[in-house]
Parts: C-alpha cells; structure tokens; sequence
C-alpha cells in the first residue's frame, strides 16, 4: 500500500489542475484498493477450504475456526471499505452479514453437554443412551448386560461428571490448552502431551469423588470376591466417544489387574492418557473440540482368561462376503489386539449351520497373565498348547451366534473383544460398531507381470487400496518423528502409535499382524491401503526406495506405478469425520453465490445468503462506485472511457495522469501511452483469440450442462474489464469467460519499483479441472520467475526489482497466456492435459520471447 | 425384471467424461483422447469427448471415428468424387500403398482444424426418469453410442450404450 501510496504522489502531484479531484480519487481508490485486496483473501480462504473438503488433507478443528475467522475480519474489512467508497449506500450489507456470521457461530459452537449424576454408577443401571454420562465403553457393557442379556464382567462406572469434577476442582480446563497445537509437528504434540498428562497425575481427586469410587470398588470387590480375600479388577478407559461414531480403538490406556490400594493412582492414567499424542491426534484430526475431550472410566471384575480375543461380525475389508471372524490367542486379550502375536483365526459361515469356513492356528509360544499381585506377566505357553487351536469347534459357534446376537441388537456389524474365563465362561469384554469398507467398486486391478518387478507377493489385506512412495521403516516409536510426508510406513509389529502419521502415509506394511488389531481398525479408518503379515518386509523392502503397494492384490512392486495408483484411487480420507461434516455444514453459509447477475433486482444485500454473495455483491458495488459509466466520459474527470481494439474484451480505462493522450471520448491503442498497458495490448492483440460459435449448431440444445452448480449466462461471460492507468502503471481487472484476474504492474526507470503481479480466481468448469488450471498458469509463471502462491483455483504471483523491458515481456507473455488459457479448464480432464498445455504455450509463446 | 431400470440408474457423471470447447483443434481433442490411455489394460478409457460452448452448453460429441475421418486428408474421402492419381475409391489396396506418406502430410494441417467441424451435434436426448428400454430405442434410432440424459432444463449426466447393452441383455443371460 505503501509503494502505491508513492506512485500516486508521482502520478498524481504534477497534475495540479485537477488536484482537488484527484485527492477525492485518490482517496476512493484507496479503499477500492483495500476492497479489492480483502476480496482476494476471501476468494484464497474459500478456495482453501473447498480444496480441503476434496478430503485430501487432514485439518482439525482450529484450522476450521483460524479459517473462519480470517473470512469474517475480510469479510468485514470489505464492507467498511464499500461504505466508505459508497459513502454509505449499503447499510443493509452489515445486517446480511450479522445474519450469515450467527449461522456460522451456531456451527462452531457445539459444546458436549455433561449430564449430573452420580460419580459413580453400577453396570446394572448403564444403558447406551448414557454415552455422556459414562462414556462409550461403559454404555456398550451395561446395554449388553441389561438389555441383549448376554454376560459381562461385573463392574461400575467412574462417571464423566466425576471426571467434569476433578477437572473444575484442579482448574485444568485453564492449564491444559490445546487450541494452539498442530498436529502435525509431533515434536510440539509430545511437548504438550507430556505437560498435560504430568498437571493430571500431579492432581488430588476430590474427596467427594474419591469416597465415591472407594465405596464403590468395595461393593464390587464384595460381589466378585469369590472367596478371594482381594479381587482385582481392570481399569478401563471410557471416552464420551469412544466406540460410537469414532472407535478410538487402542488410543486410550486400560489397565489390568489392578487392587483397591492402587485404584486411585490407575484412575489418574487413565484419565491422562487422553492427552497421550496420538489420542491428541486422533481427537483433533477427527475434528473434536478439547471440551470434547472427556473420560469417563469403568472399573471391571478382572479376568484372568483362558484364552481371548476380538470378533467381527462382518468381515471389515469386504462386505460382499458373509463371514464372521473370530481371532483368539492364549491368556490375556491384550496380545492379540496389539499384534504381539499373530493369533489363530477362524472364519465362521453367517448362515444357520455356522460352517468354519478357514481356520489357522499359529505357534504361540507365549501369553499375557494376571500377576498374582497386581499387574501382568508374561508367561510360556505350555508346551502341548502352542500349536492347537485356543477353541473348540463348539466354542467357536458359539461365540459366533454371540456375534450375530450382537450385532442384531445394535443393528450393524459389530466388533467385539472377548475372553474365556477358566471356568470354559465367555464374557463379552467390549463392543463397538464395525467399520465396513463399503464403497463403489474401484476399477479392475490386475497384477501386473510385464515390466514390473513384485518384491512381495503375500500378506494379509486389512484394508484395499493402492498407495505408492517412499520406504520408511519404524524400528522405536521416535521414528515417527521423522516420517516423511507421503512415505510408506513399514514396520515389525503394528502399533496404535501409528495413528499419528496416518495423514502423511501412503500405505502401511506390516511383517506380524492382526486383522482385528487396533492399528488395522484404525487403517481401515483413514482408508490406508495395508498389508499385515508380509512376514519379509522388513528385510526385503529397503528404505528410501520408491514402492507401490497394491493392497487389493497383496504385491508390493519395486517403483512407483502410476497407472495402479491412479486405478487405485480410493474414495476420500477423512470424508465422516465430524471436523468434515462441520466444514461442510459451515461453507454452506460461506461458499454458494445466490447473487449472479447484476442486472437482477435480487442482486442486493437483502439476499445476500453467504460470504460469497457479500463479495460478490460488495465487489460489483465497487467496481460500480469506482468506474462510473457515464454516456460523455471526462478523462479529466477521471471517467472511465471506452477502448475500441480488436479482441473480444469490452474494455474501460480510467487515467490517473499521463497514461492516454487524447480528450476523446473513445480511444483506441494508438492513445494509450501508459507503458505497461500498451505492453499488455500488444501480446493481447499477438494471439488468435477463440472463432466465433459455429453457426449449424449455435444454440441447438438450449440446455445448461451444469459442472458447477451455479447457472451460467452470456452476461457472467462477457462483462467490461475495467484498466486504471497512468504512465507507468496499470492495474487490468478483466472478466474474461467465467474466471476474473487482475494484472498490475509499475514499469518505470527505478528498478526497485517495478514489479507485476497477476491474480486468477474462477472457472466455469469443475473444481478439479480448475484447480489443474491454476497449476498450468503456475507453472508457466514459475518458469517466468515469478513467485507464484496457489490455493484450489485461486492464485496470485508476483514478480519485483526487474529493469522495465523485462517486466514489459513479462507482460506480453501475461497476455498471451490470458487469451492461451481462456475456458481453457473445460479441457483439462487429467493432469497428463497440464503438462501438455504447458508444453504447447511454451513452445508457441514463451521460446519466441 | 432388468429392464424396468430408470436411466437416472445407470448413466454416469458429465465430469467423468472429458470436455472441450468448440473452438479447439482436433490437435487438442486427440491428445486429450490419448491422454486417458491406460498402460494396464492397453485401452484408451475416453472414446468420446463432449463439445461445449463458453456458456457450457453441450453442443456435441466427438468420436474415435470422426475424428480420424476429421484427420484424414481430403483426397481419401469417399465422398469426394474424384478417384486419385486414377485409382478409384474401391481400389482399396492400391489406395493404400499409394498415399502412405501424404497422409501424415496431410492429416497434421488438418488436425488444426476446429473440433466444431468434426463433432456429431446432439440429435437426442433422455429424461433422467425414462426406462432404459425407452433410452436404447431413441438411441438406436438416433444411432447414436452416446446420449445427454436431462433433468429438469440441465444435463445431468450422459448414458453409453455399453452400459444399456449391458443392462438390457442380463436377461439373455441370467
């Protein structure tokens, strides 16, 4: 603002004449300057959060929140500006804006409700309504017990209003904060999570709350005490969310065998372990809010099992067949949900007859068991039982008809942990809903032999897709540190750990695994193409080689093959997550553009619905205000005359001093002497513009093939273009097809002024065809030096400090490549259609210069 | 029964399909044809490509075939009634030895002429609620492989003719 400021002394100062007209002028275009400037931020914002929409990025909820903030101060700004060119004329636009801006507070503010009740409550009175009283694991429990009548360990809950207690009475809600944490610098996580877990074990229970779990554990240990002089029981997490639309599987901790002595002390673990990083991660990157973030605990008889482990009712990677899967390991569950072990797995027939389909049953050589003082231990499995299967034939129908029965009452595939006790009992331990891939089909993928080398031809599939990039290998957890974006995770065992750079993964391959494990429920989550149980991964694979891992087929090639990537392609990532949905239910106030055509008595602030048709609005009204067209212009007076010059561009240009040569009332380029303009016309004029619409056909079908959702019109396609000059400088805002771009540029004798800079937004085809177009601009602007910033289909590149004839050929070839690439969206189907675009302007334009 | 399938079942996405508009060159169409040539299965997976004008009406569509008759050099066109170099038109094999290299003389000039020259205009339309059975009959009459399915006053998506072959013979083989 500054350089302008400087420019328009120059321009302005010796025309002395018509000072005081120009010191009004300069005022107003002052604020056009600002409007116009607020209207690109707005325009890059939006672009920005469309483009985030398109589900290739992952976002958490303060981006959405810093997003909308940005919108509402620019959104503002160009209001204040319009009033003050209009000098009031648009009361109204603030009324529209108050209206649009409570919309979007009421999206953003979506606090969970904590209900009052007990701080503990029996298993006996849980039901899975009461997910925000006792969270989403001790809700399933208790609706399991009370209302499918199958059997659970007994136990209580620690509910979330205790947890809402502790928090208030220890003012954690002011130490913790983590608005302000980027969950992709996991350094910064592990910093912030470290802090919030050590105020949490710092932390006194309240005495109230504390009596209440104590009393508690005693009527409970009186019930499961069995003659046993001091029953343990597990301590387990319970999330407001957990195991309902999100699973959280494995992100929060649960605690085995555990006294009354130490009840107090594992409860606070628990509870800290919601700010373990990668539940961080998974909170945020699922779009919860930190008042989200609260634990209710339950406390469960402990079961020293037999054996254990986790079914589905349904398998997850394809809905098409109908088997239920049944994983088991020796001893305690824990092994076989977090890969220690490859468990044995049967596949049961969901029919009558329950057939076991495929059973496998690895070596185990050893099992998790209850310590007999607290804790767990690892243990032999005794000999005679490492090769035989941990169930019976009979025992696995049974737990499958348990499965059926489960998943009847909850009405969707479910996926369940669960133990047998010594005495041959099965308890249900948990149950959430099952995540089933149910997608269009992707296009045939083939194994490819020709040409391509498989490096690994087996593995389990835990979720299909096709992901390609980089090796890298996780040896220790700090390795995740440094993952780089795009890589292919390889590693020894699964780990739940991985969850945090879920968002920069390609493909995940594992050498040991489960199916049912944490990290293949949360794969299956974020739609990553992963292959468990390669076995020779870890020696095979080596790091920092490119691989593509095609996981419908089970191969990992050696390089990068495109066309199976692109074949590949998978539906988007983080399409249900909460964060998606209020992003989208939040762009449906800021996006849609209602207000289309000038001439429409709607085109007024009244009907302004969106941020969008604010701008929109705002920018006519300033363009309006500012280039007033009038039937005898007064160049003097600053009016805008009209160009008459062979392109098919309806042209207007405003003097500031210096930059036209005549009085007349039209003008042609023989007039202008403002030098950047005159170098702007002269490419314009150099380049064969689109022929006229062939006539046998012009208007046949009068229908709308609408890519856009917004209706189109000759008055959208062909509207003036407005040039402010003066000798040295212009700024060119052409409305050219469906796309609005501006050029400005200073070309003088003072290198250190001169600068060009073009900004584009717009297109009358799909997003993704617009967004290709601004990459084809960027790249030829790139390869004129410019420095180029682009967002979706919105782009702005500057170029400073260069001598006037190289801003004047930059200029030139800016033109060339305005006419180049008009409508030229429509065409680009595929990236390939860039790369040769680029290739054809550079070849026909660019080398001449 | 099979049949009983609404249009609005079965045709795909106007996006899916590539564009361009009526004022580019054959140049730009074929490149853009060859550009959904997949390497796996050794197709070019786009054999038509829909002709717009800048308002985004649908003015046509351009074929494998249109465009090679659009390419080819004007003396090997059957409809042009003079025979070459005194060979006549269904002297095939001495036709083809005798204009191996003017063709691809030939065929790059033309190849800059405009797609609007080429495309095949839009003869038909389907409602997005008709059956398929009443979409192969308008098809087939408009002999045409691809057609613009309407909703409402806009084009919604367009039907193949693979896609209703498909449909409509499950019956043959079920």
């Amino acid at each position: 603002m500054r350089r302008l400021l400087k420019i328009f002394r120059r321009e302005i100062a010796p025309q002395k004449p018509v000072l005081d007209n120009g010191q009004v002028f300069k005022e107003r275009y002052l604020y056009f300057k600002q409007l116009l400037n607020e209207n690109n931020a707005v325009l890059e914002i939006m672009a920005d959060m469309e483009d985030k929409l398109a589900g290739e990025y992952i976002f958490d909820m303060n981006y959405v929140r810093s997003s909308c903030n940005k919108l509402v101060d620019s959104v503002q700004n160009i209001i204040v500006n319009l009033d003050k060119l209009s000098k009031g004329k648009y009361p109204n636009l603030y009324f529209a804006f108050a209206k649009i801006n409570s919309k979007i507070e009421a999206v953003l503010i979506n606090k969970t409700d904590i209900p009052v009740t007990d701080f503990t409550i029996p298993f006996e009175s849980a039901t899975k309504e009461m997910v925000n009283s006792v969270g989403g694991k001790n809700a399933n429990l208790g609706e399991i017990k009370n209302k499918v009548g199958l059997p659970v360990p007994d136990g209580f809950c620690i509910s979330a209003y205790a947890f809402k207690k502790f928090i208030e009475y220890n003012e954690l809600k002011d130490k913790i904060v983590l608005k302000s944490v980027d969950i992709v610098d996991i350094e910064g996580l592990n910093q912030i999570s470290r802090e919030a877990q050590n105020l949490i074990m710092k932390s006194q229970i309240p005495s109230d709350v504390e009596t209440s779990m104590l009393n508690a554990f005693s009527e409970l240990s009186r019930k499961i005490s069995r003659g046993v002089s001091s029953p343990t029981v597990s301590v387990r997490s319970s999330a407001i969310y957990e195991d309902a639309e999100f699973t959280f599987a494995g992100q929060y901790k649960t605690v085995l065998n555990v006294n009354t002595d130490n009840l107090i002390e594992q409860y606070k673990k628990v509870i800290a372990s919601l700010f373990t990083p990668r539940a961080i991660f998974y909170y945020k990157s699922k779009g919860f809010d930190e008042e989200d973030m609260v634990m209710a605990v339950g406390v469960v008889e402990m079961i020293d099992s037999k054996a254990s482990g986790v079914m589905y009712s349904h398998d997850p990677t394809d809905a098409e067949k109908n088997n239920i899967i049944i994983n088991a390991v020796w001893g305690l569950g824990k092994y076989a949900v977090d890969g220690t072990v490859s468990p044995n797995i049967y596949v049961v027939s969901r029919d009558e007859s329950k057939t076991i389909l495929e059973k496998t049953t690895p070596v185990q050589k050893v099992m998790l068991k209850c310590n007999s003082e607290e804790g767990t231990v690892e243990v032999d499995v005794p000999e005679e039982k490492r090769a035989t299967s941990c169930l019976t034939d009979d025992q696995i129908k049974f737990l499958a008809d348990y499965a059926l029965a489960l998943e009847k009452h909850y009405d969707r595939p479910q996926d369940i942990e669960w133990a047998l006790d010594e005495n041959n009992n099965f308890l249900i331990l948990q149950t959430r809903s099952l995540r089933i891939l149910k997608e269009k089909p992707v296009k045939n993928i083939q194994t490819i032999t020709k040409n391509h080398k498989i490096l690994i031809d087996k593995g389990q599939i835990a979720c299909k897709g096709v992901g390609a990039g980089k090796v890298f290998i996780i040896n220790k957890e700090e390795d995740l540190e440094k993952f780089p974006e795009g890589a292919v995770l390889v590693a020894k065992h699964t780990s739940p750990q991985f969850v945090t750079v879920m968002n920069k993964t390609s493909a995940i391959v594992i050498d040991v695994g489960s199916l049912t494990g944490h990290m293949a429920t949360l794969a299956r989550e974020y739609k990553i193409p992963t292959l468990l149980n390669t076995e020779v991964a870890m020696k095979t694979l080596k790091a920092d080689t490119e691989v593509t891992v095609d996981a419908f087929n089970g191969n990992i090639y050696e390089g990068r093959i495109d066309e199976l990537v692109e074949a590949g392609k998978r539906e988007n990532h983080f399409k249900d997550t909460t964060v998606f949905k209020v992003l989208r239910e939040l762009l449906k106030n800021i996006v849609p553009l209602n207000l289309i055509y000038p001439e429409d008595e709607k085109f007024s602030p009244d009907y302004c619905e969106t941020f969008h048709d604010i701008t929109r609005f705002s920018h006519e009204a300033a363009m309006r205000e500012m280039f007033k067209i009038v039937d005898n212009p007064d160049i003097n007076k600053r009016e805008a005359v009209k160009l008459e010059v062979k392109i098919p561009l309806e042209i207007y240009v405003i003097d500031l001093g210096g930059g036209i040569k005549s009085d007349s009332k039209k003008i042609t380029p023989d007039h202008i002497l403002s030098i950047p303009m005159n170098a702007l016309l002269k490419g314009m004029m150099a380049i064969e513009w689109p022929g006229p619409p062939p006539i046998n056909v012009k208007g046949f079908l009068s229908v709308i093939a609408d890519t856009t959702m917004q209706p189109r019109s000759e008055k959208l396609l062909w509207k003036p273009s407005f040039a402010i000059i003066s000798r040295e400088y212009m700024n060119f805002n052409i409305m050219l097809g469906y796309h609005i771009q501006t050029i400005e540029a200073y070309a003088g004798d003072n290198i250190n002024d001169n600068y060009a800079r073009f900004l584009f937004k717009g297109g009358g085809a799909s997003l993704d065809r617009r967004t290709r177009r601004t990459r084809l601009i960027k790249e030829i602007l790139e390869m004129m030096d410019f420095s180029v910033k682009r967002t979706g289909d919105v782009l702005d590149a500057r170029i400073t400090k260069y001598n006037k004839s190289t801003i004047l050929k930059k200029l030139d070839i800016l033109a060339r490549m305005t006419a180049y690439t008009k409508q030229l969206d429509m065409t680009l189907f595929n990236d390939a259609m860039v790369d040769w675009y680029v290739k054809e302007f550079v070849d026909k334009y660019y080398k001449e210069n | 029964m099979s049949n009983a399938k609404k249009v609005r079942d079965l045709m795909v996405e106007i996006t899916e399909y590539p564009h361009i508009p009526y004022w580019m060159s054959m140049r730009d169409a074929i490149f853009l044809i060859r550009s959904t040539y997949n390497a796996t299965s050794g197709m070019i997976v786009h054999r038509m490509v829909l002709v717009f004008d800048e308002r985004y009406q649908l003015l046509g569509v351009l074929t494998l075939k249109r465009l090679l008759a659009g390419i080819e050099p004007r003396f090997l066109r059957k409809d042009e009634k003079s025979s070459y170099q005194g060979i006549a038109h269904d002297d095939y094999a001495g036709l083809a030895t005798l204009v191996e290299g003017a063709f691809s003389e030939g065929c790059k000039k033309e190849a800059k002429r405009p797609v609007s020259e080429v495309m095949i205009p839009i003869r038909a339309t389907v409602d997005i609620n008709d059956s398929v059975a009443k979409a192969a009959f308008v098809m087939l009459h408009a002999d045409v492989n691809l057609i613009p399915v309407m909703d409402g006053e806009n084009v919604g998506g367009v039907l193949r003719m693979s896609d209703v072959f498909n449909e409509l013979t499950k019956i043959i083989v079920e």
